[in-house]
């Protein structure tokens, strides 16, 4: 009982101090001034045939979950971890009744739960944004929850591992964003787009979110081109053979997730500071 | 220190080696309900030796036990210790009595009681309205009472202040003296480290020497001084007539030198049997030759100077 009451607490406390952070401030704003972008300066100078329901399916998937989810979790997730590991507040904690285990779910829960929150409320705020009566991108964009529902849900999963993925950064290596950019943009990128029969696929947090998405896209979509773009990425490829998605992110999330504890719960901690 | 009494923390031939560096060697302690302070210069094994007491770091041989138990794998172990570290790093954004609070959780402290507490605590160590202001703004003084707050909080049995005394006034430094003996009196273990060593002197009942990772001497610090044989002790006579006590002074067994000064004689003996006896005989006489004899170099700062010369 104590594990589990330490974990929310450190869980409590991690959300506190995260929303409390500059970042978590800067992204509201980033937030607020796309949603004005779209809501005010953009419908006056875009064509009336643009189709809503096109453009928010490939900024959703593009913008947001291929771009801002990942960047925006591996960042929360590494500032964490390693921040208090750098500036050696880690030891108060560490000196403390509590397992490190506990410490570190809690506080990728908080991640979690924190980068979850900040993308929805982006992918409601630009769906709301397009939604509007009269704007100038609701040809064919109505309000829908469901298709709304899918990427919030694509981008709370990916959250979970982004998340995990920054904890064991930040607790493995002395520079964690080099790492974490690293692995996104060389990592991620590449290996998602290698032949299926590499295997290693799986080892992305990207292909399979890409997989999910497409799998429940309408059938009935007509002239999509995320469905295009997505299809196209993954032809040749003999779906039935490959994990299912969700599984296939549950699975990588939660090996990051146990090396991440490993890590965190078998390291010395030395205070003394880092050269 | 180990006279037989219950050891609150003990250190069972510890090393500890970072790589090839050796930074503690073969200790061996027993600490016991009071005060003991740590000594040793920058790089002697003192932070070494903390960091294992509570568990931030794991012996590489040996053991160190807190009650018991192995502080590096048991929270219950930790439970008991109240830790002090040397660093100065807060979460800033908080304030002083929400950090306090927010470590006391973790004891199994229910917010409202570990709020209570918090402000209560940081009341008693004079910090006052600035409670509740994030420590960000504190001054240095301010943000080490909430570093003792945070280690005090839970009443632990076994109290470690790594330099618990820096960056404090002097009002202030004597108040933690204050509260370091009133921790002791209530039955605890208190660990004091500092470089201060004549305000370590003042508050512990015994102290820990530690020189090139290895523990050179523990006891009290006269009983330490005693044992240094082959080291004249020096005693500060002060007097009106410094001559004529320097010549009633150089016949005497044990002196080995005599030092005129212009209040008095400083003089350095080889520890003869009986010659404080003589010496506060003639200071009885009625010329009255001494008026005060005090002791040079018995001090803490002397016997460790001696020790690791």
């Amino acid at each position: 009982m104590s594990w589990l009451r330490h974990t929310l607490e450190s869980a409590r406390q991690s959300l506190v101090l995260q929303a409390r952070s500059k970042m978590v401030f800067l992204l509201l704003l980033v937030l607020a001034a796309f949603a004005a972008l779209f809501v005010f300066a953009l419908p006056r100078a875009a064509p009336r045939e643009n189709r809503g329901d096109v453009f928010f399916g490939l900024t959703a998937y593009l913008a947001i979950v291929q771009f801002a989810l990942p960047f925006t979790l591996m960042y929360l997730g590494i500032q964490a971890m390693h921040t208090d590991l750098e500036d050696r507040t880690a030891s108060y904690l560490f000196v403390r009744p509590v397992r490190r285990s506990s410490i570190l779910l809690g506080r990728w829960l908080a991640t979690w739960l924190l980068g979850a929150a900040l993308v929805a409320l982006a992918l409601l705020t630009f769906h709301l944004s397009l939604s509007l009566p009269g704007h100038a991108w609701r040809q064919g964009m109505r309000p829908d929850p469901a298709m709304l529902g899918l990427y919030c849900a694509a981008a709370s999963l990916g959250a979970g591992a982004y998340a995990a993925t920054g904890c064991l950064f930040g607790v493995w290596l002395r520079r964690p964003l080099v790492a974490g950019v690293t692995f996104l943009v060389g990592w991620e990128l590449i290996v998602s787009n290698l032949p299926p029969q590499a295997g290693l696929r799986g080892a992305t947090v990207a292909d399979p979110i890409r997989r999910w998405i497409l799998a429940e896209l309408p059938a009935d979509l007509p002239n999509d081109p995320l469905k295009d773009m997505l299809t196209g990425a993954l032809e040749r490829v003999d779906m039935t053979k490959l994990t299912d998605p969700v599984w296939a992110i549950l699975r990588f999330g939660l090996v990051v997730l146990v090396l991440a504890l490993r890590i965190y719960s078998r390291r010395e901690y030395d205070s003394r500071p880092r050269d | 220190m180990s006279d037989g009494g219950a050891a609150l923390l003990e250190f069972l031939d510890v090393s500890k080696w970072y790589g090839q560096v050796s930074a503690l060697t073969d200790v061996t302690l027993r600490i016991e309900a009071g005060v003991t302070g740590m000594v040793g210069k920058n790089g002697a094994g003192k932070s070494t030796l903390m960091k294992l007491a509570c568990g931030l770091l794991r012996p590489s041989q040996g053991a160190v036990l807190v009650d018991g138990r192995a502080p590096a794998d048991d929270p219950a172990a930790r439970a008991r210790l109240g830790v002090c570290p040397d660093i100065d790093q807060y979460y800033e954004r908080l304030a002083g009595w929400r950090f306090v609070s927010w470590m006391l959780r973790y004891h199994g402290v229910g917010t409202r009681a570990a709020d209570a507490r918090a402000k209560e605590l940081l009341a008693e160590l004079g910090l006052g309205d600035a409670m509740y202001r994030t420590i960000a703004g504190y001054s240095k003084g301010m943000r080490q009472r909430v570093k003792l707050a945070q280690a005090l909080a839970h009443d632990p049995r076994i109290v470690l202040l790594d330099e618990p005394l820096t960056g404090l006034d002097p009002v202030a430094r004597h108040e933690v003296g204050e509260l370091i003996r009133r921790l002791a009196a209530g039955g605890r273990a208190v660990i004091v480290s500092s470089h201060v060593l004549h305000e370590l002197q003042a508050v512990a009942d015994t102290v820990v020497l530690i020189h090139q990772g290895r523990l050179i001497a523990e006891g009290r610090v006269q009983d330490l001084r005693q044992q240094l044989e082959g080291r004249p002790l020096k005693l500060r006579l002060k007097s009106r007539e410094p001559r004529a006590l320097a010549s009633r002074l150089a016949p005497l067994d044990g002196v080995v030198a005599i030092h005129l000064q212009a209040d008095g004689v400083l003089i350095e003996t080889a520890g003869a049997h009986g010659l404080h006896e003589r010496l506060t005989r003639l200071g009885a006489e009625p010329e009255g030759l001494i008026d005060e004899i005090a002791p040079m170099d018995d001090t803490l700062e002397a016997v460790f100077g001696y020790l690791v010369a």
